[in-house]
């Protein structure tokens, strides 16, 4: 079966651009993201310095964990091996890129949803080659099958030791290069000042285009770091993004002398950011307050239970708190008219797709829930969905640790181990939804879940709402940190 | 290739819930190998799937069109795809027809789309409405500019001047046909850029054999030496990039000189970062070891060097032996020392050792160029391409298989259709008297002459040329452009605006690569080709059908070209009483004005062997080329010297000895007689001794980089996302000398002014040395247009004392247009104009600009920001007249004669005025 990959011959790549040019004209990419790029690095020190140039772009790997973490298949492999998109499919999660261990998808700002090189798969429909590979002055681009042992392709790999980026990923990329420099395909072994030789990097781009066109005109800001941490919050800096930002600087300068990276791609910033944090809390207290309301179910006394429509009344916290869940999820949506698509165009393999039915299912037995406080019905009944719904509950509260996991392109994220996902997540849901209501119910011994109304427990309240603050806080910083790695 | 759907998709979607796109048609995959382009017997009628709906089918037609990039002079095919459903240019691929770049491309080349397409660019004729400079414009017809151009031509023809109407270029092209036309208005009216640019280089090679130019045979060669970055830029990148490769993946070892670490440099084998103009002691160390090692061509010195000539000269008493020739030979350069080279060159000697044997050993396959580099920045930078064509003598290496060989060995020239006489007339302001030996026009001081009073013009045309900001002293230019005294009227011709369109009367709009005819012939490799730019929407018409009769009818706008300009400007200049409609006149139909077709019919038809090869396709050899874009002529081009010629004689080379001059008699006459064989007798501008504070450098400002060519690439959204700053290259041991770090502003004071600039701090470049690119710092004023993608928005001060000064008001500010990336520039800044410092350094032989300054380095004070630019005006006047009065000191003319009667000249006048006018 065919399987298409690249060869980039080192010995010869001059460092020329043409195919970052070709390609932008033949797929039209727009300014400040690339679907293939030409990476510098500066080595050495006189005289004996030296400039390393080679390719970059989608490595079209064998197990693409951008096509695991596709909530729509809108990512997928072909037979022959080809990885290409339907962008009619992508709701712009951005999910791939988090899970790409190349930096090689965008989101395109024409169109809302997520690129990368797919090998034109449009000329090979007619058997031609891709427009970097015959754009290339020096023919260091080779395309081609790399299972047919005749093409000149497959004899470049068996005939020369190559080498690809980050083989630890898993994905089994194929790109492979020809005397390319460790250094050349480690991101981390440079040093990259967020200058280049001839370029500057300013803004987050693809994704964050959208703000860069609103701001239009404005800002001036010279490091790239600084506006990719905090982008369009940038204005509202705290003490705490400052920190965050501090410490990259800190890292950048215990890595000088090392070699520099002197051009690079435009980094695309910050992916998930405030939104994702803000969507992780409201689950988990949302899943936190539920497991809460089972407590009271199973120690309020069922007169209490009736009289005071117990479930429907933390059910309705659970729901708002769900739908909010739902809108911020939303939100982060490049494409947000299409988030039905997670559910209805699903690929089971990727962690959101399964969040989606968790939450579905979790918010149904809610609904249910209530629906059964508010018919009269028997009480009793409210421990076969419970049966249901704890799980679920507990997994709306957790499964956002194996999302990040399985965006394998963030190591710090993709090497937690489940057992670590599970804790932290347990830990998260009862800090956030369960113990305040808890504690307040073991300090008064009323059962009202309503604690916000009545003193003494506004104190609760007050803790509660910093819980939760610095709970965001925490998370989002915890978010950031992991995605500041292609940064680096 | 299907994807497998869900069933929860499947409902969904027959349900209506969501949109039905799973069934459409899949991919099929390919179906077989993948191949580079498709055949052309099918380029007008081609296929190929909508890469943006993709992996929708929607299937695009396209007609595909050859023609070349106009962007830098390689002339590099490529094929416009133009599309069928909208009539327009939907991108540019290479063309695999073109024998120079075969199919492949520089960035530079897929970017011409952004050029034709740029929101910005000009449309139509425009006539300034205010004052020059005052950005105030209208739109005209052509018939209007043409009627007031030719009127304003007309006047000054009828006063007799020969040197009041100037055809002032940038990029070149055409071969011949503009001469041809200021001929036929009998002006010695050419003015190119060259003495910026290649001259330097050229004496040094004109003096060994009259051909000006290299023409290495990279792809066979068993070294390379280049002392240029033709791995990056320069002519011929691409083509030369691609050859270089293929020498070196067959063993060829690259050997690059530049005290930068270039791109080029950064591949070679080995990088010799010598001091800047020490190059020819370099050199002159391994002819030293070539002939102490006895690697030496014996039979290519004996028969094809003037040897006798020297011997004669210098040691007359000496017997006229070539044993004698060589021992002399020996003892004349025995003070070329490895020692003293490398003190010379600041590199270890151990590496003038080394390389030097590699280069000893090379025999005939040593592929050698010098291009811009060392010899346009240093004082006597000419000797750097003497010493290093010494190297290819020494080993026999000139028009060998991986050798060297004389550029038009390997470059067609057209024929005319008819050829107007030679001007009647000597223009000094482009040839002045005191430089007897510079190889091109001396463009560079122009305003500084004209400022001198030694002469005005009336018309001045710049073509694609764009002095006030690629020159040096550029508030020179903008005075005398300014100067309607000096300059009756300006014309820019351009496809882009730029800082010297913004001082013109007329501003016209000609068409870039796929908008205007052309023909070109470079000497990319040891073989021979002409190629066809043609306007491709015009030949797009033609498949279909239509009639074109001027070219501005399928261009954007009004958008014309130069060759069909020419002839109507030149029909309406005359009067009926002039003689000029008659040099313009059809080959094919008595009596009637030529047409651009008829033109370029003649001109094909008459390129050998191109009308047989095309009847074999029975095609017209016109058609030919409109359907190939190119034509191999020869496919292998060497030992030309030793073809017997039509007299039935060893062809040899065209000098007073028909020999390789080792021996420049012409030198000694013209009043160098120090200079009469290569020597290392003059020491740059920048050498280490002149450069004796602690705050002095050398500034290396003449470095390109590959994806920009000159100030043509701003319109190019691409290509300015790649490359939109120019800091200052700076030594870490410099750095922390000044006390600069990584990004911090650097005041960069020349002899005329200063500059500020940010810093790159690196280990790419020599201690001692700073270097600054040469594309980057485009501006515009307030008032002016165009090129947002990379101008920053300066304000021009006049601040007394003929002080000049320039601040940045603005940087580069994305803006809302029909492309929607012109509103997500996310790069602010947008340079420095580094030139505008530079003091002109007119070589007192080449004639050639010395494009490395001494500069002085400090911190800027608080009041100076980046981007600030100051110019005393006075003192660059007066540093001008210093190295001019170094040429008037030598001046001599044997016989009177202007400069040497044997060397080249553009648009040569007639004979009798190649001599000074004796005085009465």
């Amino acid at each position: 079966m065919t399987n298409y990959g690249f060869v980039i011959d080192n010995r010869t790549c001059i460092g020329c651009h043409a195919c970052t040019v070709a390609c932008k004209s033949e797929h039209d990419v727009p300014i400040g993201v690339n679907r293939t790029h030409v990476k510098y690095i500066e080595t050495g020190t006189y005289p004996h310095s030296g400039r390393e140039f080679t390719v970059h772009r989608c490595n079209h790997c064998e197990d693409a964990p951008c096509t695991d973490i596709c909530p729509t298949t809108a990512l997928f492999t072909r037979e022959d091996g080809i990885v290409d998109f339907d962008d009619d499919r992508c709701i712009g999660c951005k999910s791939c890129m988090q899970a790409c261990p190349y930096d090689a998808l965008y989101i395109d700002p024409n169109k809302g949803t997520a690129a990368k090189c797919n090998y034109c798969a449009h000329r090979v429909e007619n058997s031609y080659e891709p427009a970097c590979v015959i754009v290339c002055p020096t023919e260091s681009i080779i395309s081609g099958d790399l299972n047919d042992p005749s093409s000149k392709i497959a004899m470049l790999v068996a005939s020369h030791e190559t080498t690809v980026r980050k083989p630890e990923s898993g994905a089994k990329p194929n790109v492979f290069y020809i005397d390319a420099s460790e250094e050349m395909l480690d991101p981390s072994a440079t040093e990259f000042t967020g200058g280049g030789m001839w370029t500057e990097q300013e803004v987050g781009v693809g994704h964050f285009a959208k703000y860069a066109e609103s701001r239009a005109g404005e800002a001036d800001t010279p490091s790239m770091l600084v506006q990719l941490a905090l982008d369009k919050k940038a204005k509202k800096a705290n003490p705490r993004d400052r920190a965050i930002i501090r410490d990259v600087m800190a890292k950048l300068e215990e890595d000088a002398g090392k070699p520099t990276r002197s051009y690079d791609q435009p980094s695309k910033g910050i992916l998930w950011d405030s939104e994702v944090a803000g969507y992780i809390v409201t689950k988990a207290m949302a899943s936190g307050l539920y497991l809460f309301m089972l407590l009271g179910a199973l120690v309020f006394s069922d007169e209490f239970l009736i009289e005071s429509n117990f479930f429907t009344v933390v059910g309705a916290i659970v729901l708002a708190l769900m739908g909010l869940t739902g809108l911020l999820l939303v939100k982060d949506l490049d494409r947000p008219e299409r988030f039905l698509y997670v559910l209805l165009r699903p690929n089971f393999d990727s962690w959101l797709v399964k969040g989606a039915y968790v939450i579905g299912g979790f918010s149904t037995i809610v609904v249910l829930h209530i629906l059964l406080d508010l018919s009269g019905l028997n009480p009793n009944l409210h421990y076969p969905l419970a049966f249901i719904g704890a799980p679920l509950a507990w997994m709306t509260g957790t499964y956002t640790g194996w999302l990040l996991k399985q965006a394998k392109g963030r190591t710090e994220w993709a090497r937690r181990s489940s057992a670590r996902i599970a804790v932290t997540g347990t830990i998260e849901l009862l800090a956030l939804g369960f113990l305040i209501p808890a504690l307040a119910f073991i300090q008064s011994g009323t059962p009202d879940p309503v604690l916000v109304t009545r003193e003494p427990y506004m104190i609760y309240a007050i803790v509660w709402g910093l819980l939760v603050w610095f709970g965001f806080k925490h998370i989002r910083a915890d978010l950031r940190k992991a995605q500041m790695e292609p940064l680096l | 290739m299907v994807v497998k759907r869900s069933l929860i998709e499947r409902i969904a979607e027959s349900i209506r819930l969501i949109p039905k796109i799973s069934e459409r048609e899949w991919a099929h995959g390919a179906k077989g190998p993948l191949r580079a382009y498709p055949d052309s017997e099918n380029w007008h009628n081609h296929m190929e799937l909508d890469a943006n709906a993709w992996p929708k089918r929607i299937e695009r037609t396209y007609s595909l069109v050859p023609t070349t990039c106009f962007n830098c002079e390689s002339a590099c095919g490529l094929l416009a795809y133009v599309d069928k459903k909208t009539g327009q240019v939907a991108k540019f691929e290479g063309n695999p027809h073109h024998p120079g770049s075969r199919g492949r491309n520089c960035a530079k080349g897929p970017a011409t789309i952004n050029q034709i397409q740029d929101t910005e660019r000009i449309l139509h004729p425009m006539r300034r409405k205010g004052a020059r400079g005052s950005g105030d414009w209208e739109e005209i017809t052509w018939d209007e500019a043409l009627d007031e151009i030719s009127e304003k031509i007309r006047n000054s023809l009828k006063t007799g001047a020969k040197d009041r109407v100037v055809y002032h270029v940038g990029r070149p092209g055409h071969e011949g046909y503009t001469n041809r036309v200021l001929k036929a208005w009998g002006v010695d009216g050419h003015n190119s850029h060259t003495n910026i640019c290649s001259s330097g280089a050229r004496i040094g090679y004109a003096l060994w054999h009259k051909h000006d130019r290299p023409s290495p045979d990279h792809a066979n060669a068993k070294v390379i030496l280049l002392t240029s970055s033709h791995l990056e830029t320069g002519h011929y990148f691409n083509p030369h990039a691609q050859r270089i490769l293929e020498g070196m993946m067959d063993g060829a070892k690259l050997i690059v000189i530049d005290p930068r670490l270039s791109n080029t440099a950064a591949m070679a084998d080995h990088w010799v970062p010598t001091w800047p103009g020490s190059e020819t002691a370099l050199f002159l160390c391994w002819a030293k070891m070539i002939l102490d090692k006895g690697t030496y061509d014996r039979d290519f010195l004996k028969n094809w060097v003037n040897w006798e000539m020297w011997l004669e000269a210098a040691h007359p008493d000496e017997p006229k032996e070539f044993e004698r020739f060589i021992e002399l030979l020996k003892v004349e350069y025995a003070e070329y020392t490895p020692e003293f080279a490398a003190e010379e060159c600041q590199i270890p000697v151990e590496q003038v050792i080394e390389v030097g044997e590699i280069v000893a050993e090379a025999g005939s396959a040593l592929s050698t160029h010098v291009w811009r580099a060392a010899a346009i920045g240093n004082l006597g930078g000419w000797q750097v391409a003497r010493a290093l064509h010494f190297l290819n003598v020494l080993t026999g290496s000139i028009g060998t298989v991986g050798g060297t060989a004389p550029n038009s060995w390997a470059k067609y020239k057209p024929t005319l259709f008819n050829e107007p006489p030679d001007p009647d007339g000597w223009n000094e302001l482009h040839f002045p008297p005191e430089y007897t030996l510079s190889h091109y026009e001396m463009s560079h001081i122009l305003p500084h002459m004209v400022k001198e009073g030694r002469g005005t013009m009336d018309v001045y045309f710049t073509r694609v040329f764009n002095p006030v900001w690629t020159y040096p002293d550029g508030f020179a230019w903008m005075e005398m452009l300014q100067n309607e005294e000096s300059i009756g009227c300006h014309v820019a011709l351009t496809p882009t605006w730029n800082e010297t369109a913004f001082l013109a009367d007329y501003v016209l709009p000609m068409g870039h690569a796929s908008e205007r005819h052309d023909i070109n012939s470079y000497a990319t490799q040891a073989g021979k080709w002409v190629a066809f730019r043609q306007p491709v929407l015009r030949e797009y018409a033609r498949r279909e059908g239509k009639e074109v009769e001027f070219t501005h009818e399928v261009n954007p706008g009004s958008v014309w070209e130069e060759d069909e300009f020419w002839i109507e400007l030149s029909w309406r200049i005359d009067d009926g009483t002039m003689g000029i409609r008659k040099h313009f006149l059809s080959p094919y139909r008595e009596g009637k004005k030529i047409t651009v077709d008829e033109y370029y019919q003649y001109t094909f038809e008459h390129v050998p062997g191109l009308p047989e090869t095309a009847a074999k396709e029975g095609l017209s050899a016109l058609d030919y080329m409109r359907k190939h874009g190119a034509y191999l002529i020869e496919p292998s081009v060497y030992s030309v010297h030793e073809q017997e010629g039509s007299d039935g004689e060893k062809v040899g080379w065209p000098t007073p000895s028909g020999k390789q001059e080792f021996y420049s008699h012409t030198m000694v006459e013209f009043g160098y007689p120090e200079h009469s064989i290569p020597h290392y007798r003059i020491h740059s501008h920048v050498h280490p001794s002149k450069l004796t504070g602690e705050d002095e450098f050398c500034l290396l400002p003449n470095f390109r980089l590959p994806q920009h060519i000159h100030s043509r690439s701003a319109n190019s959204k691409w290509l300015s996302e790649i490359g939109h700053k120019n800091p200052i290259w700076i030594h870490p041991k410099d750095a922390a000398k000044l006390g600069v770090a990584e990004g911090e502003l650097l005041k960069i004071k020349t002899e005329i002014g200063w500059f500020v600039d940010k810093v790159w701090v690196t280990e790419s470049i020599k201690p001692g040395v700073v270097g600054c690119s040469h594309h980057i710092g485009r501006w515009r004023r307030p008032q002016d247009r165009g090129n947002r993608f990379l101008t920053n928005t300066v304000e021009i001060k006049d601040i007394g004392d003929g002080k000049m000064r320039m601040r940045t008001l603005k940087g580069v500010r994305p803006w809302k247009s029909s492309d929607p990336d012109t509103n997500r520039i996310y790069w602010r800044d947008g340079g420095v104009h580094q030139n505008l410092t530079h003091a002109v350094q007119p070589d007192p032989i080449s004639g050639a600009h010395c494009w490395l300054q001494k500069v002085w380095l400090s911190r800027p004070a608080e009041d100076e920001l980046y981007g600030d630019v100051e110019v005393d005006t006075t003192k660059s006047h007066e540093y001008y007249q210093k190295w001019n009065q170094w040429a008037k000191e030598r001046e001599t003319h044997p016989r009177g004669e202007r400069r040497p009667l044997w060397m080249k000249r553009p648009l040569s006048p007639r004979p009798e005025h190649w001599y000074l006018e004796k005085e009465e």
